[in-house]
């Protein structure tokens, strides 16, 4: 095997164990996304659906489904990187990596996908529950592969852009609010609230060529209801997105090592 | 090894003013200025070397050790390490070089440190059987087989920092950066790990950069010291050159089990009696030293006394409170 593999492979294994290092920590991992959704967004839509019948289109089931499909898109496609990245960055640990024959930029995607397998197994783990507990409707093997798989392609645009976010640790010392601004924004423009059809039409439309509406509304929808058509033009979208912020992030990086002083060493 | 001609490096900093109104005028005014951490630095080093760094905190020892490692790059100058430009960072060269950080652990913290070495095995490419014969090798002569297993975290200072030292050295790196490798460290560990840099330097011929406060690491380890002061190099030579930078003087300090008076044969430049009359320093030439104690051993009921084993701390003492000696010379 090729020893560039074999490096990344190890990575994968060693961020795995890192991240499982504590038990109860992950534990809670598993148990708290299932409370949060039960107890915020399953309660609240239930209490809307108590006086209609329909909202927009969206029956009380539909809606449910939708709403747990959001939960579950976002669980596995974002990550906690920007974090793990600004904290690299302000206390110096990344001296370390630049010492080491594997760089910066890989060791973060190793321990980003390492954490996407684990996510992958808790998702599952989740929809089992929800299946059984009968907060949602029977999903066919079909929409549930298609939309997995798409659901992973559209952690990675998740992650550079957590990625790009966290290099502006560089320049400022704290990046929590900026974080916090691009989770809100993104949260409300994904449909991650309600869903997007209930938007005025003009903005649905601007919406489309963005591509907020790719990472959370019409992946919940291929959950629902698997469609090759939405599956190949959000992943267009997003590589038309992707090719820009790549670009940015390599700039990023290279100015911001030059700024880098290697503070705490 | 290491060639650096007319290195500089200069920091960018914002200057915040103190108190809630500074933090508002430096919010919309902020203010930065310019620091010279290195200037006009000239360093060759040879293979098989070990130079001491030393330097009060702040001179810039810590950032010639990023530069040189490529960790950060220099603003102007010329730097080469191993025949590479450190600041291009390739692969190759990083395989050649390590690092051990005394007040920063490169170990994972959450998981026992055998993972964090056989991470290490992959990122460097280091076979099955060298890898086993390193380990077995360097964990017992640091005396930390029994450790390996254990997570970093629940580890005391000594055992992280002897792990360290064997995780730096797995993939035998042509030269070894160590900065401030003892610090905080119990004396009976400090020795440990200056036994095993000794032993291993003497075994296995790789360069050594060391950076240290305590003066019996220097003294231990190196055969030359360069020295840097306010980013420069103030002094580049062999320990004993440095020793005398104050002079060939030597010091003996005696105990008495009574008050002492002088009596008028001592009463000169080079006897220095404490003001309760019960201790007493000599520095001298070592001729005028020997016949000036002779004649303390003989004269006064001596308690104790103890020759200079350190002078390079005498020197360390001096040049910091009075830097401009070493222009003098």
């Amino acid at each position: 095997m090729p020893s560039n593999i074999q490096k990344w492979i190890d990575t994968i294994k060693i961020c795995m164990i890192k991240h499982t290092a504590y038990r109860a920590n992950f534990i809670l991992q598993i148990i708290a996304p299932i409370a949060v959704f039960y107890l915020v967004k399953y309660s609240l839509w239930s209490t809307l659906y108590q006086e209609r019948e329909l909202i927009g289109s969206w029956t009380r089931q539909s809606m449910m489904d939708y709403h747990f499909f959001t939960f579950v898109v976002t669980l596995l496609a974002t990550g906690h990187q920007a974090f793990d990245l600004s904290h690299d960055i302000r206390l110096g640990k990344i001296s370390t990596y630049l010492i080491y024959p594997f760089n910066f930029w890989e060791f973060h995607t190793a321990s980003f996908i390492a954490y996407l397998i684990i996510r992958f197994f808790i998702v599952l783990f989740a929809i089992l529950i929800a299946v059984q507990l009968g907060w949602i409707a029977n999903v066919t093997m079909l929409n549930f592969t298609g939309a997995l798989i798409y659901c992973v392609i559209i952690s990675f645009f998740w992650f550079l852009l957590q990625f790009t976010t966290g290099l502006i640790t560089f320049w400022m010392e704290e990046t929590w609010i900026l974080r916090v601004i691009i989770t809100v924004i993104s949260s409300f423009l994904s449909g991650y609230y309600y869903p997007l059809d209930l938007y005025p039409e003009i903005m649905q439309t601007i919406l489309k060529f963005t591509p907020f509406p790719y990472l959370s509304y019409y992946p919940s929808k291929l959950f629902m209801h698997f469609s090759l058509e939405i599956f190949t033009q959000g992943l267009m979208v997003l590589a038309l997105w992707a090719l820009p912020l790549i670009l940015i992030n390599r700039s990023l990086w290279k100015r911001g090592l030059k700024q880098y002083s290697g503070a705490g060493i | 090894m290491i060639s650096a001609k007319n290195l500089n490096k200069n920091f960018e900093t914002t200057v915040k003013l103190p108190g809630l109104m500074g933090s508002i005028r430096t919010f919309f005014n902020p203010q930065t200025i310019s620091k010279k951490a290195i200037e006009h630095f000239d360093l060759e080093i040879g293979n098989n070397e070990i130079v001491g760094l030393l330097g009060p905190n702040g001179a810039g020892k810590t950032t010639l050790m990023k530069m040189f490692t490529g960790i950060v790059t220099p603003s102007s100058g010329e730097l080469t390490v191993l025949g590479y430009k450190p600041g291009d960072r390739e692969k190759e060269f990083r395989k050649n070089i390590a690092i051990v950080m005394g007040q920063k652990s490169q170990l994972w913290w959450d998981i026992p440190a055998m993972d964090s070495l056989y991470l290490l095995k992959s990122y460097y490419e280091i076979d099955d059987q060298t890898f086993q014969q390193k380990i077995e090798e360097m964990a017992t002569l640091l005396n930390v087989k029994h450790v390996l297993h254990i997570h970093v975290r629940k580890l005391s200072l000594g055992e992280r920092m002897k792990l360290e030292l064997l995780a730096s050295l797995l993939h035998s790196p042509k030269i070894l950066f160590l900065d401030e490798p003892t610090i905080g460290l119990d004396l009976i560990s400090q020795e440990n790990i200056r036994y095993f840099i000794k032993k291993y330097h003497r075994e296995n011929k790789v360069s050594i950069i060391i950076t240290s406060h305590y003066m019996a690491d220097v003294k231990e380890l190196c055969s030359r010291i360069v020295l840097v002061l306010n980013g420069k190099k103030a002094f580049d030579d062999s320990i004993e050159h440095f020793e005398q930078i104050l002079g060939p003087d030597q010091t003996v300090n005696f105990w008495f089990e009574q008050q002492i008076n002088l009596d008028p044969t001592l009463i000169n430049q080079y006897v220095n009696l404490a003001s309760d009359g019960k201790s007493m320093q000599i520095t001298a030439a070592p001729e005028k030293l020997k016949e000036l104690c002779s004649y303390v051993l003989q004269k006064y009921p001596v308690a104790e006394f103890q020759s200079e084993k350190t002078p390079i701390e005498r020197v360390m003492k001096e040049l910091m409170k009075n830097p401009e000696i070493i222009h003098a010379k």
